[in-house]
């Protein structure tokens, strides 16, 4: 199995906070083809839940993962409860030496987006062969984060109706939709099939179709699909212009 | 009805006299009228309870039964006008709290809700908030200050007690060779077929008594069996954030508004499989208060993992609670897998429930400065030490 090594890893942990605490340091990083996949969606939707899952399949896959999760801080007092972490907690991954996870407070920028996650994400690439980044759920809009990522998953809830759906916003953007059906929302297939009218095969710039899904990311169903979906988008993105 | 005296309410510096404490407590449940009653042992603020103490608790219990006769009468105290009346009082608030309850749809929606753990929260952390005035201010509360006092109780008396926990340490190595030497003299093919009957009753909602004595009968160990029923329902899921405004305002009381001068991070993390969570979450308000960025780890931690997840998080203290078990051995292997992760610069703060010679060795030998035991330190301490670790 691939690893994270040591060093690279305490390297990484160092430099993420020197970005965080000094927003004009600029260090040379080598440019790096690692495929960052992007996680939006409104607090409380499943996003930590999907992330636990894409994690598990990539390591299953033998990919080094960093995964970046990134929370608000009072924007009164400072403090933030970065608590993402604990629902990545398994077995499994709790020691996994091919994983790492950092917890990020946005530190009031005002923004669902620390300054300074470009040079982070850059930073991850050199270590990693996929970084998941997670955003504060900020929702609608929240698109900043769509310029540095590769592939843009947006998790929904089987909430409201297909207006919401055509609201402008994150869903103009992202590149594939999962609707994170539960046991306990009686809508899910209605839901479903109203975001597949409304955002399936919609086209973005690029040429790229946008795909729905239907999953459940507590018990792993529909899941197998979403990774294949994801891994549809990494070859298109090939395909297109190589990036730069 | 079942009561439980308090295990919060019993002190470290003096702990033959929780035996008297238990003993009125369980003297009330009684004359309450409870059907059973758990006494706790004597020793619970030291370590994991010793044969003496848990036998200490039982006589107590015996003591009530067979030579008081209060159990003779259902309710020994009806008609007294003071005890009716406190009864009404908390009946009423009893009924209140059921209606508040009651309007998250039952009980098991409101722990989801974490309305209960947010008012044992805030309870616990009143609680600890007053327990800060009494020592900080002797001169208001003269009469508290026995609570205080330290005892003739010495290492030597407590030999015993370090005698049974050192032994204990040992259980482990040897739990591990007879669950080896079982698993090998049994039939595995058996266990996984029956293993595979209880995923499946268990994913079709059938009775499951049938299958788990099947298992059972088959050799199958018990985290073989949870674990079968793991794979279909997944384990439970700790939900994080007992935190609310009332208990952030009591913990503002406790760090007098000192915050800190830049971004500090703290990761935090409970060893062992217990839930004994109120000194996790009164240090997570307490940092809060004092705007720093708390990692929430959890819950049945392993010291690797913390390890693994402070240096990738690269924080300037990690926070580990140890209540059971062989607690020198976690912060050890802490020690330990936090040098081997490249974190060796990483501050250990600590607390659990120890023996003083345990607290002493944690301390010196391993050189983790801030460690806190039940009842016997002051946060002042805690946070005049991060301030001169954070530079101030």
């Amino acid at each position: 199995m691939k690893e994270i090594g040591i060093f690279e890893r305490s390297a990484l942990a160092y430099i993420i906070s020197c970005f965080q605490k000094y927003p004009n340091m600029e260090i040379h990083i080598d440019r790096s083809d690692t495929w960052v996949i992007g996680v939006t969606g409104v607090t409380g939707v499943g996003k930590s839940t999907l992330i636990e899952k894409l994690i598990e399949t990539f390591r299953r896959k033998n990919m080094r993962v960093v995964a970046l999760l990134i929370d608000p801080s009072s924007q009164k007092r400072g403090w933030a409860i970065l608590g993402d972490r604990r629902n990545l907690r398994s077995n499994d991954l709790d020691c996994d030496k091919g994983l790492f996870i950092r917890s990020l407070a946005t530190r009031g920028e005002g923004s669902a987006l620390t300054g300074a996650l470009p040079k982070i994400i850059a930073y991850s690439k050199l270590f990693s062969d996929i970084v998941i980044v997670e955003t504060a759920g900020a929702g609608q809009t929240d698109v900043e984060i769509r310029e540095h990522v590769d592939t843009l998953i947006q998790v929904l809830g089987p909430l409201g109706d297909s207006l919401n759906l055509e609201k402008a916003g994150q869903s103009e953007e992202a590149n594939i939709f999962v609707v994170n059906g539960r046991e306990d929302f009686k809508s899910n297939k209605k839901f479903f099939a109203s975001a597949e009218l409304t955002l399936g095969g919609q086209c973005l710039d690029d040429g790229w179709k946008k795909k729905v899904y239907l999953a459940n990311a507590e018990t792993g169903s529909g899941i197998p699909e979403v990774i294949d979906g994801l891994f549809e988008h990494r070859e298109f993105i090939k395909t297109i212009k190589p990036r730069e | 009805m079942h009561a439980q005296t308090a295990g919060c309410t019993l002190t470290r510096n003096q702990p033959m006299i929780n035996i008297v404490r238990v003993a009125y407590q369980a003297l009330a449940a009684l004359l309450g009228g409870v059907q059973s009653i758990h006494t706790n042992s004597y020793d619970e603020v030291l370590c994991v309870p010793t044969e003496k103490g848990v036998k200490m608790s039982i006589r107590t219990q015996q003591i009530l039964l067979e030579e008081t006769h209060i159990t003779n009468w259902v309710d020994p105290l009806a008609g007294t006008y003071q005890i009716e009346y406190q009864t009404e009082k908390i009946c009423e608030e009893a009924k209140r709290e059921i209606s508040n309850i009651e309007s998250f749809g039952g009980m098991a929606q409101a722990i989801e809700e974490l309305y209960p753990q947010k008012k044992i929260h805030e309870n616990a952390i009143a609680e600890r908030g007053e327990f800060e005035q009494w020592i900080e201010h002797p001169d208001k509360y003269p009469e508290k200050q026995y609570f205080f006092a330290e005892d003739d109780t010495t290492d030597e008396d407590l030999a015993e007690i370090s005698e049974e926990v050192e032994k204990r340490r040992k259980y482990e190595k040897e739990q591990k060779e007879n669950l080896f030497m079982f698993k090998k003299h049994r039939y595995q093919t058996g266990v996984n077929h029956s293993l595979d009957k209880v995923r499946m009753a268990a994913g079709k909602n059938e009775n499951l008594m049938p299958v788990l004595q099947e298992a059972a009968e088959a050799s199958a160990t018990l985290g073989e069996i949870c674990g079968a029923l793991r794979d279909v329902w997944s384990g439970a899921k700790e939900i994080p954030g007992v935190s609310s405004s009332v208990s952030r305002k009591t913990a503002q009381g406790i760090t007098k508004g000192y915050k800190f001068p830049k971004p500090v991070r703290v990761l935090l993390a409970k060893a062992g499989h217990d839930g004994h969570t109120v000194g996790f979450y009164i240090l997570r308000d307490i940092f809060q208060t004092m705007g720093a960025e708390v990692i929430h780890l959890g819950m049945g931690v392993t010291p690797e993992a913390i390890a693994k997840a402070a240096v990738e998080e690269d924080v300037d203290f990690v926070g580990l609670s140890a209540l059971i078990g062989y607690v020198p051995g976690f912060f050890e292997d802490l020690k330990e897998s936090l040098i081997s992760y490249g974190g060796s610069h990483i501050e250990i703060i600590g607390g659990g429930i120890m023996l003083p010679a345990h607290e002493k060795y944690i301390k010196e030998k391993l050189g983790i400065k801030n460690i806190f035991v039940p009842g016997s330190s002051d946060f002042d301490e805690i946070i005049q030490n991060m301030k001169k670790r954070v530079g101030q």
